[in-house]
């Protein structure tokens, strides 16, 4: 009995064809389309063009110019200088160019002065390879075998005394005299150190300045930082400079999309992000200057909650669950059976909690400054995120729940930007802390679904940091 | 046009195949949208998302029959109508379930009707009894498997497909039901 009626149902609706229009269904399938090839469309601008500053900034401000870690190349640059070439191409000339707008008659009484051999420091560590000049006279000078050369549009120029090589921080490099029969060479960083415009000293001259003479004045400067001959220019970039252990609380919103507009704005009524949750370890994989790369690995546990409005007509009986959900558990806060003679009709809400569990792995980007003991700074960063487990914990109105629990799959990158903050405890440790914001997207765990939950969470980071080396 | 070489293009992204497939197969596939979704309405937006899957998920199919592939999109259609339902069981719906009795259905009665009005009957059932109806007897999962997918008791959907039995029977024979 029961067999025919399954299959006259079966049957019945394996050989039915719908009467419905194909052109209606059709052009909601391309308007559908459209709308998700304009999303993924706008996303890949977002992450292409937040990659491209990223690279820029990278390459204009942290990345190393070789030349100057090098002292071998200074040597180098200074006796392969040819003076009498006769051809000069037109990267030299513009090279020559950019020297000359930095550079200014010598001749004058001020460096005959200072020729004598003062040179005022007004504040020397000596030894620790740091030296901090506090002077503020705008020239700065040579004695016979050492010449110093700053630009003119510099604050923290380095200079280097004793080692025949000394860079400048606004792109411009010279090579000093290491003995009196050798001259000072100049020349452009950034315009590229294949093709360098050497000047040498006792031949070349730029708009009457003699270099012969090695001296060379500066527009103005308020301070100098230079290193010493045993640490000279290899100190500017550090790797695995520090390690740091944190924990963070965000708390935010999740909204939701999908094809089915009407579906996602119901969603998003019902949907209420509790908290999120995350530890993690971060490195600093390169440092250079103020600025750092990091990167780690980051667990964290993202929970929220839907309500279900179910409406019955004519029970007596129904019963009153209060519950929350505390990681995987459910803790029944509150429970009451109700009994009534009368039956009636009534909404009763139940409650559904998603809790995500992710592994990240961060690649940030800071730049930041200290000031005495204080750090301060700016962050961004994409992190790469695998989702270990979608659970899904659903409480009927009996208070019972149903657990339906997947993951074990990539999900797409999050983007978040942080001001970061810092204090230094001692040379090795320092507590850290961000206020930060993330921006998450995770797709429904049904591999045909169109659904996308979207996160936004903004969360208070606290850390604890080792630091090695500078 | 062979099943590999629609295959074989679907996976490439071509558009007109991807049309020629929707308008070959909406009629079919609307009949499975309507048993698991509440209205039309309804019906035609799973169906619209079942079939974008479809395209977008195509080099999953495995098959290489007629029959494999409509086999595959029909479980994808179920499923978008079930997932839909299943994220969206806050929605109100109420059921009245007085009058309705756990009374077993004359297969014969059932026969003796059209197929177009049986299907009628069938699609205007509320969603809680039709995708029972359309799980148990048309798609073949057991109760257990049932309690699985709608995360719901075996027993309930045991009881549940009864009274859909009942419903099913009191909506074509309306003279003839018995309280």
């Amino acid at each position: 009995m029961k067999e025919d009626f399954k299959n006259i149902i079966k049957q019945t609706a394996d050989n039915h064809l719908d009467d419905i229009n194909p052109d209606i269904i059709w052009s909601g399938i391309e308007s559908k389309l459209g709308q998700k090839k304009k999303r993924r469309f706008a996303g890949y601008w977002i992450f292409g063009g937040l990659s491209l500053v990223t690279a820029i900034l990278f390459y204009a401000f942290v990345w190393p110019s070789e030349g100057a870690m090098d002292k071998s190349n200074f040597a180098n640059y200074a006796s392969e200088t040819n003076l009498d070439k006769e051809v000069i191409s037109d990267k030299e000339v513009r090279n020559e160019e950019t020297v000359n707008t930095i550079l200014v008659d010598i001749e004058s009484e001020e460096i005959d002065v200072i020729k004598d051999g003062e040179i005022i420091l007004e504040k020397q560590k000596g030894a620790d390879n740091k030296v901090v000049s506090e002077i503020k006279n705008q020239t700065v000078i040579s004695n016979n075998n050492a010449t110093s050369l700053v630009s003119s549009n510099l604050n923290k120029p380095i200079l280097d005394l004793g080692v025949p090589a000394v860079e400048v921080r606004s792109n411009l490099v010279a090579t000093q005299a290491v003995e009196e029969s050798r001259q000072a060479n100049i020349f452009n960083e950034i315009e590229g150190r294949e093709s360098l415009s050497v000047a040498k000293a006792e031949l070349l001259n730029f708009d009457g300045l003699d270099v012969k003479d090695r001296v060379i004045e500066i527009g103005s400067y308020e301070e100098f930082v230079f290193d010493s001959p045993n640490v000279g220019d290899e100190s500017k970039i550090s790797f695995l400079s520090g390690v740091e252990l944190y924990s963070a609380l965000s708390f935010g919103d999740k909204s939701v999309s999908d094809l089915d507009q009407t579906y996602a704005a119901a969603r998003n009524d019902s949907e209420q992000l509790l908290e999120q949750w995350s530890a993690g370890l971060r490195f600093d994989v390169m440092k250079v200057m103020d600025f750092q790369l990091q990167s780690g690995v980051r667990y964290s546990m993202i929970t929220d909650r839907m309500q279900m409005v179910n409406e019955y007509k004519d029970l007596t009986e129904y019963t009153y669950v209060k519950s929350r959900l505390i990681g995987d558990v459910i803790v029944v806060i509150d429970s009451l059976v109700v009994n009534d003679s009368i039956p009636q009709t009534f909404a009763y809400t139940t409650e559904q909690y998603n809790s995500q569990r992710l592994i990240s792995i961060p690649l940030e980007v800071s730049f930041g400054k200290s000031f005495n003991k204080f750090d301060l700074g700016l962050g961004f960063g994409i992190d790469v995120n695998y989702q270990l487990a979608d659970t899904h914990v659903i409480l009927d109105e009996s208070g019972k729940a149903s657990v339906n629990k997947v993951g074990g799959k990539w999900v797409s990158p999050s983007f978040s930007g942080a001001l970061i903050a810092g204090y230094h405890l001692n040379d090795n440790w320092s507590i850290t802390s961000r206020v930060n914001f993330r921006g998450l997207t995770l797709s429904d765990h049904e591999s045909i679904s169109t659904l996308k939950s979207n996160y936004e969470l903004y969360g208070l980071e606290l850390g604890l940091k080792r630091n090695f080396g500078n | 046009m062979n099943l590999a070489t629609v295959i074989a293009k679907l996976k490439k992204g071509n558009h007109d195949t991807f049309k020629e497939l929707v308008y070959t197969h909406t009629p079919k596939l609307m009949t499975v949208a309507r048993i698991y979704t509440r209205n039309v309405e309804d019906a035609k937006d799973v169906l619209q998302d079942a079939f974008i899957s479809i395209y977008q998920h195509i080099d999953q199919f495995q098959g290489n029959e007629e029959k494999a592939l409509l086999a595959w999109m029909k479980r994808i259609v179920m499923n978008a109508g079930l997932a839909k339902y299943k994220k969206m069981s806050y929605t109100k719906e109420g059921y009245s379930l007085d009058n309705v009795l756990e009374k077993s259905v004359e297969p014969l009665a059932l026969a003796n009707f059209d197929a177009e009005e049986l299907m009628k009957a069938i699609y205007s059932l509320p969603l809680k009894y039709k995708r029972v109806i359309g799980l148990y007897a048309i798609e073949g999962y057991s109760h257990k498997e049932i309690a699985n997918m709608l995360n719901i008791q075996t027993s309930t959907s045991r009881s549940t497909y009864s009274r859909a039995k009942a419903l099913l029977q009191k909506s074509i024979m309306p003279n003839k039901m018995v309280v």
